[in-house]
């Protein structure tokens, strides 16, 4: 359902290059960018995990546009799921940062009421 | 006349198409659209204005691309597409604003964190009780913080003082080891006393280990009511001879635990009844 829904609006974005194929290095350009996501965690980081479940719809819908001879179509995809692979991993650094950063501070909070004499 | 009938043609091609402009100008933005502008406005008000100014920028431009279009083609599949871009473009500026604020965050925090750290390690140099012997550097702590009369079970608080000591032996130097040394008064009976000391020194040394010292570093030894410290006549040299003493090794340099063994340092030692 979600494939479609993203691929209607790029079905009539263009439809004037029939029979021709994506390039291989772009797809794998895309493909190498969803990998990156995947690799640092992007599905198990929720608000990553959906443009990382995005761009990989994406690349499915470029592979059949592609199939179809529609190659700007494909491309059109291919661009949007590289950016959707972008955000997730983005997304997910963020989140490993600021998981990092809390746990410094906790430890910040935690010595400076020890040493105020709060905790015995 | 054929011009006549050639230009009507014309000019009503010409009217359909100003009209359709018109209408076309009308028409609101795409979803799409209205999700970029949200999404750089978003952007612009967040630390991407500041720490990343250069990816904002290009979310402005991705943007203006989408606009162009719809002034162009209101709702048009090119409108459509290049405002998913520029939603997209503007999303990766902000979480990159966002990175580069935890970012500083993290640094200020980590050098608080050392900061505190180093304060800690010198107020516990300073807070224990130690002296340089020659056997080695020694910190002495009052059992009574540490354990329950009789007891052998870490006290809450003495866990906080044991925090303070497992901090200090991080700067331990190579080659050097630490004996704990448990120290009873002399109430009660010699055998009792040494298996006192000798628990209360493992669970000291138990502690430690968990806190980060090396367990092939680290020995416990009772020496139950041996080695006093001060005259156990009165309560007061009774409460100075009930002790664990760590006992940090010279680097390279062999210990020799218990060295004076038998004999007091300091005060006269006695046999006077008494709490343990």
């Amino acid at each position: 359902m979600r494939s479609w829904m993203i691929a209607l609006p790029i079905a009539v974005f263009a439809t004037g290059c029939a029979h021709e194929e994506i390039s291989a290095t772009e797809l794998a350009s895309t493909q190498a960018a969803v990998r990156s996501a995947r690799e640092v965690g992007a599905d198990r980081v929720p608000r990553a995990a959906l443009h990382l479940a995005i761009a990989e719809d994406l690349v499915d819908t470029a592979k059949r546009f592609s199939a179809d001879g529609q190659a700007d179509s494909a491309s059109a995809a291919l661009q949007r799921a590289t950016l959707d692979a972008e955000l997730a991993r983005l997304l997910t650094r963020e989140e490993q940062s600021q998981t990092a950063t809390d746990t410094i501070e906790q430890r910040v909070s935690t010595l400076r009421t020890r040493s105020r004499g709060d905790v015995r | 006349m054929n011009s006549h009938r050639t230009s009507a043609p014309h000019l009503s091609t010409v009217g359909l198409l100003a009209l359709g402009l018109a209408a076309c100008a009308q028409r609101p933005p795409s979803a799409e659209l209205l999700a970029a502008r949200t999404a750089y406005g978003e952007a612009r008000r967040g630390p991407a204005a500041t720490l990343a100014p250069d990816k904002l920028f290009e979310a402005r431009n991705a943007l203006e691309k989408a606009e162009v279009e719809h002034s162009r083609d209101a709702q048009s599949a090119e409108e459509r597409h290049f405002a998913y871009i520029a939603s997209r473009v503007a999303m990766i500026a902000d979480v990159y604003g966002e990175l580069a604020r935890n970012q500083r965050k993290g640094v200020l925090a980590s050098q608080e964190l050392d900061r505190l750290q180093d304060e800690g390690r010198r107020v516990a140099e300073s807070q224990l009780a130690s002296s340089e012997e020659s056997r080695g550097l020694v910190i002495t702590l009052d059992s009574a913080v540490l354990f329950a009369t009789n007891g052998s079970e870490l006290l809450p608080t003495a866990r906080t003082r044991l925090d303070e000591v497992a901090t200090a032996l991080e700067d331990l130097e190579p080659g050097q080891s630490i004996v704990v040394e448990g120290h009873t008064d002399a109430v009660d009976r010699d055998e009792q006393n040494t298996s006192l000391s000798q628990r209360r020194a493992e669970s000291v040394r138990d502690y430690l280990v968990s806190r980060g010292v090396a367990q092939d570093l680290i020995s416990a030894i009772g020496r139950g009511e041996a080695v006093p410290l001060a005259d156990g006549t009165t309560p007061e040299g009774r409460a100075n001879n009930r002790r664990v003493e760590i006992v940090i090794g010279h680097q390279g340099g062999g210990m020799s635990p218990g060295s004076g063994s038998g004999s007091p340092r300091g005060g006269q030692p006695g046999r006077p009844g008494g709490g343990t």
